[in-house]
């Protein structure tokens, strides 16, 4: 089992494995409910927001602002879910912002996930020098203030959907850096990684054909795991001013709007929150799902 | 078992830190910190006029909810938006609406009447126009004390005051003004003072009077004794209010007592005031409720919730309110004295008339009257002129609908005229600020978006903050942009910001030749007839040449505790905040 | 050891370097003070001026030396938004603000973990189980402000039980103490769980329950030493939450903490208090890991050559 240094940085102590049997119970056990939920609430909106949506997510008719959810006294079914202040449909909003949550975790993820792991595998691999300068960036990155670089990287950059990629991808790198180095690390003084370089084989081929594929597993555990991350973190930077900016429908800027509003119009703030509460829930679930599978030794994290 | 060694350590230390922990978390707050003290019981937040049947806090919490009777209270505490910036300098520290904080201590040569808007007396009992045209002499009024025993207001106080506000590198709104215009101020003894202008000045009056920040008398003398300007470890210079400094926290409140002698003026009848800064709406509404302040502005989508309470009142100004308009950023002269040298951006769409006119006619204003500002809007048909102000003409009411009122077929053919169309659309950018006076801006901007989308204008919500906006504003950046403003300045100020070139200002609205020619006229004429006719003249020049997307005089109002408060008189929103705090009545 | 301790702390150096470039780069990158300062009548010459004034126009490389030498004195400039204070005094004034918060969300998040972790760990795999991580779960999967939000509805509007905002008494900590202690429930109760897992597996337990002792007594007992697991995850914890949580938590509740005047300092572009925030939080960070490390290396003699 390979030691994992500064595992208490994760908040994680060194523990030992769970037993076997119970890794093989948790096997058959697919996650259905938070897959399904997933879907619902997020796959099947952002992919077909067009068909589904009832209204415009952008355009609003000013004489149907502030009217409640169709359930309640004075709601209708012309707007199931009532309408913002702008009297936009928030049924509608919802399903284009589970697009723009989708999108932006995707990137965020690929793009932090592809800078994490190169970095990693390069300080785990080579060590020395190397290894001392790689992580003492991720060190910075991590005593950086993740929301105040945010708002200034906003102010600088200016808003939009580019800027909440970066700010997320550069507060994200360094948790897959940091553990792809200490499987690298351990990896490296493999016999068989020994054996391929006195094969002659060069660092690079020895990183991508050896030390790569078996961080894979930890690779997207993380990235699963990470999906949630992007997406409350997105959310987050929306809610103060520093994310998707308006009049996009991100779930964080539907809830930094309906604020004011949440004793006379609770549901402007409710609906979008109880969505990315319901969908990192799942996306939580079925991470720990996968890491389970993928890579018990990681089940402490 | 395998954690033995270390256990006992373990736990005694784990509970000894979670002890510690509780302990800090249990404390009452740190007194550097300085927060709300005293009355503040916990707020029972209870806005219960909802439909839901009422939780209401008289259920609750004892005492701190709504109490039927009159109360007299020691402390009368108004909530209000966070300033700016926090400083004790009024001279330069602080911006227009940020002087609201030192307001209740400081007095003006010339006061503004609560009731009618006009000049009464205060510091100075009478002024008088010069022979020249271009100097004004002031006859200050005697007796007058300053704060804590700082001594007899005199002419020198005025002139350091002045001295102050033109210091280099102050931050004061007003500055540049009076250092543009005043040549020097002379005087002659201790109650007589003359300032010398360079040139004749109609606004010169307005701006040492209350209607407009700036100008605050303080003393010379408080000022020598510190050395230096006062900083926030400091007390601010003394002032000649019927309030007195008394402490402040920063970002949570300022505190003035009343004068421990007779006022020469009036006498306050709270002992106490406290501005309170709470930015957001719904804590200020939660706080009302909870009877923890007594006075607060509120947005109108909220003011709906205050006003079922029996003991909330909204009290309105007196004068004509705030002016909300959408000025064009994109026409500005490469040389503001010579018309030949050009335009800056000639191929801006906004440069041609009748797209700035097709703008005006797509917008609804009925419908964002009534959906933003419950219906409280004054259609405003001339931007800065009002019925009430000399100048006006009333024809501009009668042809307002046909030349400005909304009519997206009429918009839809002036921008077909003008070349635009499906095939090439006509874009432009809006700039949805978020204005301290008028929170609802924002959602004004966007509905406008979605008004303009409708007759086929492509718009790109630019979302930038203030600073930015402002950098690029001022360098005349924008070259096809609004933005959206509100003021409640005197007609001539608003004239020379938004609609000329003079005094350096630029980057806040179109620039016309006409405009500024009569605006050197008028600035310059003292006769009120002939103002008033040159004031028609630029109005009929802004009228047919569509500076602004015009929207809105909005009244200026603010929910108060009708058992703690029996009257506020104030004019409304001149110099950007509120004014008259001193002259607040107590519920009896 | 000492080699260790020293190599540690060079590099802890090296961390707070690069932190105060970035943050410096970054606050500068803002733009122009005065153009959020300067009243709006100002025109570029007059704020040219008063940039002059300010010292605001050398270049960078000399701004940057200024601010670090003063930096090691302990001077960190004057804020700009409140005019004469020192920008550290300023942070210092509010720490204790979001001291108090992150307190009482430590105490609640272990307390809350414990609980859960022990229970959960009993019931293995039946309901009660499920519902313990689900709860947990939750902590991690809510954005902060919604909570934040939601609880304030709840407690304080709907109830009334307690205040909306605003710092006071003991009855204003509850909600953003729970609001910021809940997300690291989730951490901290499975690692309880686990390692409860594991010890209640042992021979030791099995021993204890032949002889006859109480269920709950064996369970609370050993809950209480599984508390001694991950000591050094506590900082870790108070760290995390200063840092991050403070200032979503700051901004729904109106707390006066160092979160919400770092958000002030931006919208205002007072570089100075920018930059003392973001040091005194990384200083912090650094520091504990510092700590941390050093008796971890202790613990563990292999961490020490690693």
């Amino acid at each position: 089992m390979a030691l994992q240094v500064g595992a208490w940085r994760r908040g994680t102590p060194i523990v030992a494995a769970p037993a076997l049997k119970e890794g093989a119970e948790r096997a058959r056990r697919l996650p259905l409910i938070p897959l399904a939920l997933l879907l619902v609430l997020l796959v099947i909106p952002a992919v077909f927001a067009e068909w589904i949506a009832p209204y415009d997510p952008l355009e609003g008719s000013l004489v149907a602002r502030l009217q409640p959810p169709a359930w309640e006294a004075g709601g209708n079914t012309t707007y199931l879910l009532g309408t913002d202040k702008q009297g936009r449909d928030l049924l509608s909003r919802i399903i284009y912002g589970a697009r723009i949550s989708l999108q932006v975790s995707i990137v965020a993820v690929i793009v932090s996930g592809a800078i994490g792991t190169v970095l990693g595998l390069v300080s785990g691999y080579y060590g020395g020098w190397v290894d001392t300068v790689i992580m003492r960036l991720v060190d910075i990155s991590l005593s950086l203030p993740l929301v105040l670089i945010g708002l200034v990287l906003v102010i600088v950059m200016g808003p939009g959907l580019t800027t909440v990629v970066v700010v997320v991808s550069l507060l994200l790198w360094s948790r897959y850096a940091r553990q792809i180095r200490g499987e690298a690390l351990a990896i490296r003084n493999q016999d068989y990684i020994a054996r391929a370089r006195v094969a002659g084989s060069s660092d690079a081929r020895i990183i991508t054909l050896h030390v790569f594929p078996n961080v894979v597993n930890t690779l997207i555990v993380l990235a699963t795991l990470n999906v949630g991350q992007v997406i409350l973190l997105e959310a987050t930077l929306s809610f103060l001013g520093a994310g998707i900016p308006r009049p996009l429908p991100s779930w964080g800027v539907m809830v930094a709007d309906g604020r004011d509003h949440i004793v006379a119009a609770w549901w402007i703030a409710m609906v979008p929150g109880l969505a990315i509460m319901l969908v990192v829930l799942a996306m939580n679930m079925v991470g720990d799902w996968l890491r389970d599978q993928l890579d018990p030794r990681l089940r402490q994290a | 078992m395998r954690y033995s060694g270390r256990v006992l350590n373990g736990v005694v230390v784990r509970v000894a830190i979670l002890a510690a922990l509780f302990a800090m978390a249990c404390a009452p707050s740190a007194p550097a910190a300085k927060p709300t003290e005293a009355p503040s019981k916990p707020a029972a937040g209870a806005p219960a006029a909802t439909a839901a049947p009422a939780k209401p806090a008289e259920a609750a919490k004892p005492a701190a909810a709504a109490p039927a009777a009159k109360t007299k209270v020691d402390r009368l505490v108004i909530s209000i938006v966070t300033p700016g910036t926090e400083g004790n300098a009024p001279g330069r520290d602080l911006g227009a609406p940020d002087l609201i904080q030192l307001r209740p201590m400081y007095e003006k040569l010339i006061g503004v009447d609560p009731k009618t808007g006009g000049f009464v007396p205060q510091l100075a009992e009478s002024w008088k126009l010069e022979p020249d045209g271009k100097s004004y002499r002031f006859m200050l009024r005697k007796g007058v004390q300053f704060h804590k025993g700082h001594g007899e207001m005199t002419a020198k106080d005025i002139a350091w005051s002045w001295q102050d506000i033109t210091s280099e590198g102050s931050q004061a709104s007003n500055s540049l003004y009076f250092k543009n215009v005043v040549e020097r101020v002379e005087v002659v003894n201790d109650y007589e003072v003359v300032f010398h202008l360079k040139t004749s000045e109609a606004e010169f009056l307005t701006n040492v009077s209350e209607m407009v920040g700036g100008m605050e008398i303080q003393s010379k003398a408080n000022f020598d004794k510190l050395g230096k300007p006062p900083t926030l470890q400091d007390e601010p210079i003394a002032g000649t209010g019927p309030y007195q400094f008394k402490e402040r926290a920063q970002s949570q409140y300022i505190r003035f007592e009343r004068v421990p002698y007779q006022h020469w003026r009036l006498q306050a009848e709270f002992p106490e005031l406290e501005l309170r800064w709470q930015n957001e709406a719904s804590t200020r509404l939660a706080a009302l409720l909870a009877g923890e302040v007594h006075m607060t502005p509120l947005p109108t989508d909220l003011l709906q919730q205050a006003q079922a309470q029996s003991h909330l009142k909204l009290l309105k100004g007196n004068a004509a309110g705030l002016r909300v308009f959408m000025p064009f950023l994109c026409c500005y002269h490469n040389d503001i004295n010579d018309k030949s040298k050009g335009e800056k951006y000639p191929e801006s769409p906004l440069m041609n008339v009748k797209v700035r006119r097709a703008f005006n006619q797509a917008v609804n204003r009925d419908e964002l009257n009534k959906a933003f500002f419950a219906g409280k809007g004054e259609l405003m048909y001339m931007n800065t002129l009002h019925p009430t102000l000399p100048g006006w003409n009333p024809d501009w009411e009668k042809r307002f609908q046909e030349a400005w009122g909304y009519n997206p077929e009429q918009a839809k053919k002036l921008l077909a005229e003008a070349g635009y169309g499906p095939s090439k659309p006509l874009k432009t950018q809006l700039i949805p600020l978020r204005l301290t006076d008028v929170p609802e801006s924002p959602d004004v901007v966007e509905a406008i978006a979605t008004y303009l989308r409708a007759v086929g204008v492509e718009v790109e919500m630019v979302n930038v903050d203030v600073g930015t906006h402002n950098t690029k504003r001022r360098n005349l950046g924008y070259e096809n942009a609004l933005d959206i403003r509100s003021t409640a300045s005197h007609p001539l100020t608003g004239w020379r910001v938004y609609n000329t070139s003079r005094h350096g200002i630029r980057g806040s609205g179109v620039e016309l030749f006409e405009l500024d020619d009569l605006y050197r006229k008028v600035a310059t004429t003292m006769d009120e007839k002939q103002s008033a006719d040159l004031w028609r003249q630029m109005g009929e020049i802004a009228f047919e040449q569509y500076p602004q997307i015009s929207l809105f005089w909005l009244p200026t109002e603010i929910v108060v505790n009708a058992n703690v408060v029996s009257d506020y008189a104030f004019p409304g929103n001149i110099s950007g905040s509120w004014t008259h705090l001193e002259a607040i009545k107590a519920a009896k | 050891m000492q080699r260790y301790i020293l190599s540690r702390i060079v590099q802890s150096l090296v961390t707070l370097l690069g932190v105060s470039v970035i943050i410096f780069a970054l606050a500068r990158m803002t733009g122009n003070p005065l153009d959020v300062l300067l009243p709006a009548e100002a025109s570029a010459a007059d704020i040219e001026r008063t940039a002059e004034l300010w010292g605001l126009n050398k270049p960078l490389p000399e701004q940057y030396w200024i601010f670090i030498s003063n930096a090691v004195q302990g001077d960190f400039g004057v804020s700009l938004k409140y005019r004469g204070q020192p920008a550290m005094g300023l942070v210092f004034q509010r720490l204790p603000a979001t001291l108090q918060l992150a307190a009482f969300a430590v105490v609640i998040s272990v307390v809350f973990s414990l609980a859960l972790g022990v229970l959960s760990a009993a019931q293995k795999d039946r309901p009660l189980d499920t519902v313990g991580k689900t709860i947990a779960l939750l902590g991690q999967s809510m954005p902060t402000f919604w909570l934040g939000i939601v609880l304030i509805w709840i407690f304080a509007v709907k109830l009334a039980w307690l205040p909306t905002s605003g710092q006071g008494g003991f009855a204003n900590v509850i909600l953003p103490g729970l609001t910021l202690g809940w997300f690291s429930v989730a951490a901290f109760m499975r690692l309880t769980r686990s390692s409860m897992l594991d010890v209640l597996d042992s021979e030791y337990i099995k021993l204890a329950r032949a002889k006859g002792l109480p269920e709950w007594k064996v369970l609370w007992k050993h809950a209480l030493k599984n508390a001694a697991i991950a000591p050094l995850t506590f900082f870790g914890l108070i760290v995390g939450f200063l840092i991050t949580g403070s200032v979503t938590v700051e901004t729904v509740f109106a707390w006066p903490g160092i979160g919400l005047l770092a958000i002030e300092a931006v919208n205002a572009r007072d570089y100075q208090v920018i930059q003392a925030v973001t040091l005194v939080g990384a200083v912090v960070y650094i520091v504990i890991g510092l700590i941390v490390d050093v008796l971890y290396g202790y613990v563990d003699p292999r961490v020490r050559y690693s």
